[in-house]
């Protein structure tokens, strides 16, 4: 039995008033190496099945990775048994009418070594300049293959498969006190140039032949995407209108209420989510195993379009699952799996760096946390690669700080956007010129 | 430990059948090390919100891992099939793996010796949750949530339980059997006051410890229903409090705040494959480098940490690690100098250790076992020091209980942590409750300025269910307990005036 012919056999199975089935199957392959040489490696296979049973508008949910056809009877009933005792969910709908997307029938796509060929290659060469060069290698590459397929009691089939790669590089002296890295995330292993992605490291070891060390304050910055990505982030966890209509997030309004409607940011800042984004495709169609706020399984199978979360500075929408949507008179924005914050396609990292009297350019955050969810406040650190900026060149590498800064400050204290990378997940945001960023402590790490 | 503790869905499973085939076909192509792991993991969460069930999801995941050694390097495969012929192509993929990759070997991998062991470990629980109604755990959180909210002084309440059942079959070439059963529960909630016509709002959250228990973890050990009824009042004061003033203040820490930061910056700092640089493209290297064993004075002399992976209740503690072997003690920090790392088996050759002390873990059957953390413990103090007593030596300061914000850089010196409720000490004793506290620092200046720790009736074990590590990223349970600590002139930040 396939997949597909699983799935249909649990709905035959099922004896609830409604059921959600949704698989996936995965593949991947992964190199990580250190020190000049490789670390851990691994070929990988994956399912997973869940089950969502609704009686009475309880839900009952079973998740299995290991589900033979003799097994998927009692998985059913187990995920029909999970309803009893359990209240009715307070946001129960009718699931949505069926229709279908995706091919239904097509089989998922596994990863084989044979796609890292190129890059062995590429790296024998890297690794051999790093040592040359006295210079320690880190990385790690990975290629991974999911198809999903989600299927309704009300008719709905749906199929999306995701093929994702990612190649991050580090090189550092042997003392470790400079250290530049540099992330890319693919569309597929034959996109990496790990050549170029070397050059640009070996650039940034040449800025870093001029150490400057810089105390704490305030500060212009440039920062690059993986670091506007870092942060990014955690704006999009805080973007749901059941949280700012109830009073406890950041996009909240004094006297109650979201700040939908409200001029945030200035007239470029548009932030939006598209299920067929170039290069982030995600599902055109809602899916999920539990109830929830921002995606409920009561939603799976309604049709997902772009949405503007951010326009021209103006917060348009927030995360709503039909449920809450309608329960707070807006229109239902259920989750998608990607962001999208436009740039400047024109300007270079060059361009931004020519036009900038002074600043920091900031390669990337880490062990970015909250620090105060009412403004949005977060903390975290710089890392790999801090560089100073005067009268349009750079000057040299600084120290690490620990910052403590808002993401909603940092948009609306933009005055000049660049172009675009892929980020975080399936995020593609650009450079960020930001003349006020709060940099609270020096940091030690190199 | 009997074989009819474990749960018998797991050891019916076909275990020796797919390890033997395995194990074999690694062997017949050439394999010089091979181990072979089945896992099952089954866990619940279950959500309430206010008065209402938000989510109970239930997963079982199971798969096996095969690794092998291979001219020299590293080669791993997994699947989820459990059947023998799935494991023979794992074999030949983990070995294809390593011949894929082998011209980027430059260090050939060694391991250090361990012994052959044939064993079952059951860790210590009396009721496992799996076998509890799921209606007693949904009363327990919607009971624990009406109790907040009848408090008019709150206006929404999240609460969760969380539980784990980890089952592993561990075999080698060179003749391993052990099968392992674990078991943790965690519960957790936070109280929210909003003021919408000022839009602001506040939480605050129970000081619960996630433990190496049963569902007598949720329901016999910390009280619940009395932080419930405490919170609420102290969520009213800490909104009235005052700002705290910037500046350097001697710090009482509890227990419930100072796991974190022995996690941070002691737990992660001491991990050997991170300070020889097998971590720096994720989780960073460290300052505890290897010319420092010995002679880096970390903290005062107060300072005593072990780390272990045999402490009761332990999420950390095992029978044996994911490379079979034989969970143990051993000290970290003595006298506040760093004596000891972290190891697994390939990070003991590289510093020239006879053995490892068995930290190497795997999240998942599809995962490679890294070296993670154990329980690391930050030791109370033999006299009988109480927690006024430490309050009681403070003229101008603040006490801290439970945690909220933390970051730490890549090398473990800058970090900075906030927490649920800070407390103005004034003369020796508590005053009222302050807010807007953060407290930033560098580690060494900070452990250093330890100048006292509580006697064990002050010390509790805390941990995580989610310490993340590795890529690809995998998250380990760790304990940390500890007891209470006194810190002179730490320097406090006010959150409110920081962005």
């Amino acid at each position: 039995m396939n997949i597909q012919e699983k799935i249909e056999e649990i709905l035959k199975l099922s004896k609830a008033d409604e059921v959600v089935v949704l698989a996936s199957e995965s593949s991947s392959a992964n190199l990580r190496w250190a020190n000049n040489t490789s670390t851990t490696n691994g070929l990988q296979k994956g399912t997973r099945l869940s089950i969502v049973s609704i009686i009475d508008g309880a839900v009952g949910s079973i998740n299995a990775t290991y589900f033979p056809s003799d097994s998927l009877e009692k998985l059913v009933r187990d995920s029909e048994a999970a309803c009893e005792g359990t209240p009715k969910a307070p946001d129960y709908l009718p699931l949505p009418e069926g229709r279908s997307s995706g091919s239904w029938e097509e089989a998922s796509e596994s990863i084989d070594l044979d796609r890292f060929e190129g890059l062995v290659t590429d790296l024998a060469a890297t690794f051999k300049k790093a040592r040359s060069d006295e210079l320690l290698f880190f990385g790690y590459a990975s290629e991974s293959s999911i198809t999903d397929w989600v299927a309704t009691s009300k008719g709905f089939r749906g199929r999306h498969s995701t093929l994702d790669a990612g190649l991050s590089m580090t090189l550092k002296t042997p003392d470790f006190k400079v250290s530049q890295a540099h992330t890319k995330q693919l569309g597929s292993m034959d996109e990496a140039k790990v050549e170029d992605m070397h050059e640009r490291l070996m650039k940034r070891f040449e800025w870093s032949a001029n150490q400057l060390a810089v105390g704490p304050g305030h500060y212009p910055v440039i920062l690059e995407p993986q670091a506007v990505g870092d942060i990014l982030y955690y704006l999009y966890s805080q973007l749901g209108l059941r949280g700012a209509e109830e009073g406890r997030t950041a996009f909240s309004k004094s006297g109650g209420g979201s700040k939908i409607g409200e001029k945030m940011f200035p007239e470029f800042i548009n932030l939006v989510s598209d299920p067929a984004a170039p290069g982030l495709e995600t599902p055109p169609f809602a899916a999920s195993a539990s109830p929830g706020a921002r995606s409920s399984v009561f939603d799976s199978g309604y049709p997902v379009a772009r949405t503007e979360w951010v326009k021209s500075g103006t917060l348009e929408n927030l995360i709503a699952s039909r449920f809450w949507a309608e329960k707070f008179g807006r229109k239902s924005a259920p989750e998608i799996g990607n962001l999208v914050l436009e740039g400047d396609e024109s300007k270079s990292l060059e361009d931004l760096i020519s036009s900038t009297d002074r600043a920091l350019l900031v390669t990337r955050f880490w062990y970015t946390r909250m620090l105060d969810p009412q403004t949005l406040l977060l903390t975290g650190l710089t890392r790999d690669g801090v560089f100073s900026i005067e009268d349009g060149k750079v000057r040299g590498a600084v120290n690490n700080f620990r910052y403590n800064m808002s993401p909603l400050k940092v948009l609306a204290q933009t005055d000049e956007l660049g172009a675009t990378a892929r980020a975080f997940g399936r995020s593609r945001v650009p450079h960020l010129r930001v003349n006020d960023f709060h940099m609270s402590s020096v940091s030690e790490a190199s | 430990m009997r074989q009819g503790d474990i749960d018998p869905e797991f050891l019916s499973l076909g275990l020796e059948k797919l390890a033997d085939a395995g194990l074999s076909r690694a062997k017949n192509l050439g394999a010089t090390h091979a181990e072979f792991r089945v896992e099952r993991r089954k866990s619940q969460v279950i959500a309430a919100r206010d008065r209402n069930l938000e989510r109970m999801q239930n997963v079982d995941q199971v798969g096996f891992g095969l690794r092998v050694i291979f001219d020299g390097g590293w080669g791993f495969a997994s699947d989820i099939d459990l059947s023998p012929e799935s494991a023979r192509i794992a074999a030949e993929n983990a070995v294809a793996v390593a011949k894929q990759f082998r011209t980027l070997n430059s260090e050939p991998v060694e391991l250090v010796p361990e012994p052959v062991y044939d064993d079952i470990h059951i860790s210590s629980y009396d009721t496992n949750p799996f076998e509890v109604d799921d209606s007693t755990k949904i009363d327990h959180l919607l009971s624990l949530n009406e109790k907040v909210l009848s408090s008019s002084k709150i206006d929404f309440v999240d609460s969760a339980i969380l539980q784990v059942q980890e089952n592993k079959f561990f075999a080698t070439l060179d003749g391993s059997r052990i099968t392992q059963q674990r078991i943790r529960v965690n519960s957790d909630f936070t109280a929210t006051k909003v003021d919408k016509s000022s839009g602001a709002f506040e939480t605050m959250s129970s000081t619960s410890p996630p433990l190496g228990k049963g569902w007598e973890g949720i329901t016999n050990g910390h009280d619940y229903f009395l932080d419930a009824e405490r919170i609420p009042e102290l969520l009213e004061e800490k909104i009235k409090a005052k700002s705290v003033e910037p500046g350097r203040y001697d710090l009482v820490i509890h227990p419930s705040n100072l796991w974190l930061t022995i996690h941070e910056s002691i737990g992660h700092s001491t991990e050997l494959d991170r300070a020889l640089g097998y971590e720096a493209t994720l989780a960073g290297t460290s300052f505890a480098t290897i010319d420092k064993l010995g002679k880096l004075q970390i903290g005062s002399e107060v300072m005593h940490v072990t780390g272990d992976r045999v402490v009761e209740h332990g999420l950390s503690t095992v029978g044996y690690d994911d490379e079979g072997v034989k969970a143990q003690q051993w000290d970290i920090i003595r006298d506040g100098v760093l004596v000891g790392y972290q190891l697994n088996r390939q990070m003991a050759s590289k510093i020239g250790q006879e053995r490892s002390n068995g930290c190497a873990y795997a999240d998942s059957p599809s995962n490679v076992p890294i070296q993670r953390m154990p329980n690391v413990t930050l030791q109370p103090s033999p006299k009988a020091t109480s927690l006024e007593d430490l309050i009681g030596g403070v003229e101008r300061g603040i006490y801290i209980v439970g945690n909220k914000s933390w970051s730490i850089d890549q090398q473990r010196y800058n970090f900075q942590f906030s927490g649920q409720q800070f407390w103005e000490i004034k003369g020796g004793k508590l005053v009222s409750q302050l807010n807007d506290v953060a407290y930033q620092g560098n580690t060494i200046e900070f452990w250093n300025s330890m100048e006292a720790v509580g006697g064990k009736d002050t010390f509790i074990l805390f941990g995580t269910f989610q310490c993340g590590k590795g890529l690809p990223g995998q998250v380990a349970p760790a304990s940390h307990g500890c007891p209470a600590g006194l810190f002179r002139s730490v320097n406090v930040l006010n959150s409110a005036q920081e962005g």
